[in-house]
């Protein structure tokens, strides 16, 4: 028989085959999973497994927590210190130096950064759609030679879901005696064989009380809208569009006072903040494993607050490149530039310098993956080259090993250094505190913040219900941001002592986190962490820095938690957490600045019931009612404390 | 095209591997779903035979029900594939459902994307076999989440969202899987 025909004729038994039943239906289970496939999707990182402390609060885990904003969130994961200090503020880091603008803590909103060049720090006064969230990547340590330079001491990322997940109509009612009011609506819908879009708007309304007790509370109420809208064009590429734009105005009270712990008045500042983004995204896969993203975002915020106006634009791109050199063997490539571009108007004494800065921030960086002794061994180098406006070319270096010990065993170490970007603050700003006499001025030549970091973590499946996740750390800091007695001026009648921020500090600081998740039984889950954090710092000989206090204090020695999650009937759900925690070794070794820090215990306890597509929940969050806290630079913020009841109720339809 | 995992099996010689490659000739006369479509809906019939479901939902029924809801890349080979086949001596059905008032009979509750979100919380309450192929389907309240790892197909299992509906697997299931216990 000729060739030809040869291939006829077995084309044509092929063919016969697919009509008769498949004949992988005569294979067995085991046979079917030994079977190589073609696949066409994008190898899916389990983020479970990565050679890095990781933890995922899921959408469920959000609305089982009753939470109503994404700090409230936060408190789910463990190893993040989060502290709230009004109605609009939080202080939010993972290992130390936490503070309203947590320099060190990096938070990514579906790709796009909220970390503000301006403060050098996040507004935790954005809302996202709640309900929306499919999950909040928390990532503890160094991460910044994927997620670029402030990516120091953690990133935290949150992923909305897919439009094709949020089909049909969700409406969502709270009320409290905190959160007065919170509504939200979404509407999704598919269109086209691949096509679903989203469109959603909330409404917030919440009094929380002072950090000041005597000035009564805080308000902050806000109005937002978006949309998500997704298409795949053709079979291997993906489109990804989305919008938001809110609308924030409130009123709180400031110290007027530097340092925190001289006496002080108090202000009253009333805030305005709108702000609008657009996101598009272009995902092409060329073949197994290896795919092309293109990446463009533009951001824009304006904030006005007692007469200091600051509006930042920032326009973004990036391109990302995936290729696997074998099926062992993965590079990633990224290239993408930021441009901002910022407006502010000051005050006679807080005012930026100049008042209007355009700066940018170039990026390309490589990361190479390798898998050995049959994917047992995972190893991971890479590095972020970054050049920005302030301080040049940087590098931020990273090599990570993951290794697989048993199939419910494994273990990770790495070694990162990263760096913390000075911010158009640090590098041009200039406040003055009349009524105490002390000023802070900045000069250009302000260096990065810098960390050499060492970690390792374990991960187990000590039974069948039963997991670990350990992981210890030790980071060394140089070149932390410091205030140095400048000059002392008298030529305005009363003296005024000048401060200028500098980079006299270095810090060591070592601890650790395990976790414990139990499923008790098919109906309880019950789970725990214990987070340990010791910072020591040292000041160069002949800087005269205080800020240091303020952050040695700004974060518990010793941190614990427990959730319980439990399924009391069909339609029936009881979630308790629990939150302790510890006193700062430094407050009881120092007894300065003279404030109480007390140990502090929270308890969040919410009851839901669900029947089919309608949820009523009801719950009260801080039962105890303490009013403790923490210290948080720059002043003092013990978090307010209030036991806040809330009813909710939720109808898909 | 013949899947690769049979010719491997009927076909020692290396000589025949060449002329098994002129079988991508084939290709065009009949646009064939992806091979690993078609490998994950072979695991769920074969999976379908390692599961208990309770008396009550499966005893008087004439047929095992497999229902398919929202769009998914693979429920064009489920249904080819179970045409024909029987478990545990019931013939299978494949039923395209769109409300859980259609999905009351349902055995096996194949779930994919853009599914109305109020339908498918609608469709946690059914003493159904939940199975889906989206990512974290199993640490979310589903019962079996079909995967693709290392360019195999497998499966995560959820023993306690599968016990809350009286829905048991055997040791033989649990042995080939990976175990996730969800959330709940």
């Amino acid at each position: 028989m000729k060739w030809p025909n040869l291939i006829i004729v077995l084309c044509a038994a092929a063919l016969s085959a697919e009509q008769s039943p498949d004949p992988l239906a005569t294979l067995s289970l085991e046979q079917l999973l030994a079977l190589d496939v073609t696949s066409v999707g994008k190898k899916p990182e389990r983020l479970e497994h990565a050679a890095a402390a990781v933890f995922v609060i899921t959408q469920e885990d959000i609305r089982r927590s009753g939470a109503t904003s994404i700090p409230e969130a936060l408190r789910l994961a463990p190893g993040l210190q989060v502290a709230r200090v009004n109605g609009r503020s939080w202080a939010i880091t993972a290992r130390g130096f936490n503070g309203v603008f947590s320099t060190k803590l990096l938070v990514l909103i579906d790709g796009r950064s909220v970390f503000s060049p301006l403060y050098a720090g996040v507004w935790w006064d954005q809302d996202v759609m709640l309900d929306d969230i499919d999950r909040i990547e928390v990532i503890r340590g160094p991460a910044a030679a994927i997620w670029g330079a402030n990516a120091i001491n953690g990133v935290i990322n949150i992923i909305t879901r897919k439009a094709t997940d949020t089909v049909g109509n969700l409406l969502t009612v709270t009320a409290g005696n905190e959160e007065r009011n919170i509504t939200r609506f979404r509407h999704g819908a598919t269109f086209g064989q691949t096509g679903a879009y989203r469109v959603y708007g909330q409404y917030s309304h919440r009094f929380l009380p002072s950090p000041v007790p005597q000035f009564g509370d805080t308000y902050w109420g806000t109005l937002q809208g978006g949309f998500r809208l997704r298409f795949e064009p053709r079979e291997n590429q993906k489109l990804l569009f989305m919008g938001d734009i809110s609308q924030g105005t409130g009123f709180e009270f400031e110290h007027d006072s530097y340092p925190f712990f001289l006496p002080s008045s108090v202000q009253r500042l009333s805030n305005h903040r709108n702000s609008g983004s657009v996101l598009g995204r272009w995902e092409i896969r060329h073949k197994p494993g290896s795919s092309t993203s293109l990446q463009g975002y533009f951001d824009e915020v304006n904030r006005e607050s007692n007469g200091v106006d600051l509006d930042v634009d920032i326009l973004d791109a990036e391109l990302q490149h995936r290729l696997p050199i074998s099926p062992r063997h993965e590079l990633t490539f990224s290239t993408g530039y930021r441009a901002i571009f910022d407006r502010t108007v000051g005050t006679e004494t807080a005012r930026f310098l100049p008042p209007e800065r355009n700066y940018g921030i170039a990026q390309f960086s490589v990361v190479d993956g390798i898998s050995l002794a049959k994917d047992r061994l995972n190893l991971t180098a890479g590095a972020r080259f970054e050049h920005n406006t302030f301080s040049g070319w940087t590098v931020q270096p990273t090599i990570r090993a993951q290794w697989t010990i048993h199939r419910s065993h494994s273990a990770w170490a790495a070694l990162s250094r990263a760096l913390r970007a000075p911010s158009r603050l640090e590098t041009g700003f200039e406040r003055l505190y009349p009524d105490s006499g002390f000023g802070f001025r900045t000069s250009p030549s302000f260096r990065p913040e810098e960390l050499i970091a060492y970690e390792a973590g374990y991960r187990a499946k000590l039974r069948k219900n039963l997991t670990l996740d350990l992981a210890v750390f030790r980071n060394r800091y140089e070149h932390l941001r410091s205030s140095e007695l400048d000059s002392v001026d008298f030529s305005s009648g009363s003296p005024v002592a000048w401060f200028l921020l500098d980079n006299l500090v270095q810090a060591r600081a070592r601890g650790g986190e395990v976790s414990l998740a139990w499923n008790a039984t098919s109906n309880w889950r019950l789970s725990g962490s214990y987070t340990g954090l010791w910072i020591r710092h040292t000041l160069h000989s002949g800087s005269t820095d205080v800020l240091w206090l303020a952050t040695a204090r700004s974060s518990p020695v010793h941190q614990w938690q427990t959730q319980s999650s439990l399924q009391l009937a069909r339609s029936l759900h009881w979630n308790s957490n629990l939150y302790y925690y510890g006193n700062s070794r430094y407050g009881q070794r120092l007894h300065f600045p003279p404030t109480e820090l007390p140990t502090r215990i929270q308890i969040d306890t919410r009851l839901a019931y669900r029947r089919e597509a309608t949820e009523w929940s009801i719950g009260v969050r801080n039962l105890t009612g303490n009013r403790t806290g923490f210290f948080v630079e720059p002043g003092p913020a013990p978090e307010p404390g209030r036991r806040a009841f809330y009813v909710r109720a939720t109808w898909w339809f | 095209m013949i899947p690769s995992g049979t010719t491997r099996l009927s076909l020692p010689s290396r000589r025949w591997a060449g002329l098994l490659f002129s079988f991508a000739w084939c290709l065009p006369v009949q646009a064939l779903p992806h091979d690993e479509d078609r490998v994950k809906a072979a695991v769920i019939l074969q999976l379908a035979r390692f599961v208990e479901w309770p008396p009550v939902a499966i005893a008087a029924a004439p047929t095992l029900n497999i229902c398919l809801a929202g769009k998914s890349t693979w429920f064009e080979a489920l249904a080819q594939a179970s045409r024909g086949q029987t478990v545990n001596g019931k013939p299978v059905q494949v039923l395209p459902v769109k409300t859980h008032v259609d999905a009351e009979a349902c055995h096996v509750l194949v779930l994919g994307s853009s599914l109305k979100e109020s339908v498918r919380l609608q469709f946690e309450d059914l003493p159904a076999l939940t199975v889906s192929d989206e990512p974290r389907f199993a640490s979310q309240g589903g019962m079996v989440q079909i995967i693709v790892e290392g360019g195999r197909v497998g499966f995560e299992l959820s023993p306690s969202a599968a016990r809350r509906k009286g829905i048991r697997f055997s040791s033989k299931l649990i042995r080939l899987a990976k175990i996730v216990e969800d959330s709940d």
